[in-house]
């Protein structure tokens, strides 16, 4: 699949992503675990969260698969939301880029990797 | 069940397959100490000098890069053996799926990069993953696409 500008590619990962959310939920609940706050999303681009908001007819989205948007389908009905997140928070940013060291190091931590002996993150 | 079947009892799991588990109070903490000890050895790398990334900062490595080819055997062996890591390693991740796209007829910057990997995971040797006991769960997702 080819996306053409970047906020489609980066809504169809969105989507991609949300579409294993789902799944995760629903295994997670069957688990008896029970979450009643919605799962949070967090993306770093604003227009895939306009678009998942919006589905006011854009010249540039129009010929975007029907199924991407359901996005959208997902956050009225499967308690999904989605939250905008500055690319320097990005946790995903270590599964995808090389990074310099205190970004890496910072990130590194909030996954929850940590050096034996000074156990208390995670 | 011990009547039933013959079994033993070895108490709480502190060694499997390279993993070593540590429990306490709060939870239990893996790591890949040994593991990777023996693998630092195996590639005669016990004495280089330490990193603080496992890649280069903007790296590309492509696969005709115009450099000699090197052994093949060796680096493919090398990528299975950090295939094995990522497990507890998730900050590798990423450098090890990007090595192992040049299996086929890698070339000596590439196994420069993979040895790089190595000298990163001898100054992390004591890192692993630790889980926490908790009693709430909450999932959350991350996306992003580059």
């Amino acid at each position: 699949m080819v996306a053409h500008f970047t906020a489609e590619a980066e809504y169809i990962t969105t989507y991609m992503v949300a579409k294993q959310l789902i799944w995760l939920m629903k295994l997670v609940n069957d688990m008896d675990f029970d979450q009643r706050s919605p799962t949070e999303l967090f993306c770093d681009n604003t227009s895939v969260i306009a678009i998942s908001k919006d589905s006011v007819f854009h010249d540039r989205t129009k010929y975007m698969k029907i199924k991407f948007y359901a996005i959208k389908q997902f956050q009225q009905e499967r308690g999904l939301k989605l939250i905008y997140y500055t690319t320097k928070e990005q946790l995903a940013n270590l599964f995808i880029k090389p990074l310099a060291k205190d970004r890496f190091e910072a990130l590194r931590e909030r996954i929850g990797m940590c050096s034996f002996g000074t156990k208390n993150e995670c | 069940m011990k009547d039933k079947f013959e079994m033993n009892e070895l108490g709480l799991l502190s060694y499997f397959v390279d993993m070593e588990i540590t429990w306490s109070e709060q939870g239990y903490f893996l790591c890949q100490k040994r593991f990777t000890i023996k693998l630092l050895n195996k590639f005669a790398m016990e004495n280089y000098k330490l990193v603080s990334t496992p890649m280069v900062l903007g790296q590309k490595l492509m696969k005709k890069d115009g450099a000699p080819k090197t052994d093949g055997k060796a680096y493919r062996r090398l990528v299975g053996n950090l295939l094995y890591l990522i497990d507890i390693h998730p900050d590798i991740v990423f450098v090890v799926n990007y090595l192992s796209r040049f299996m086929q007829g890698p070339s000596q910057i590439h196994f420069v990069a993979a040895k790089r990997v190595l000298r990163y995971l001898k100054g992390t040797l004591k890192f692993g993953m630790h889980f926490m006991k908790s009693s709430s769960i909450k999932l959350i997702g991350f996306s992003n696409s580059d």
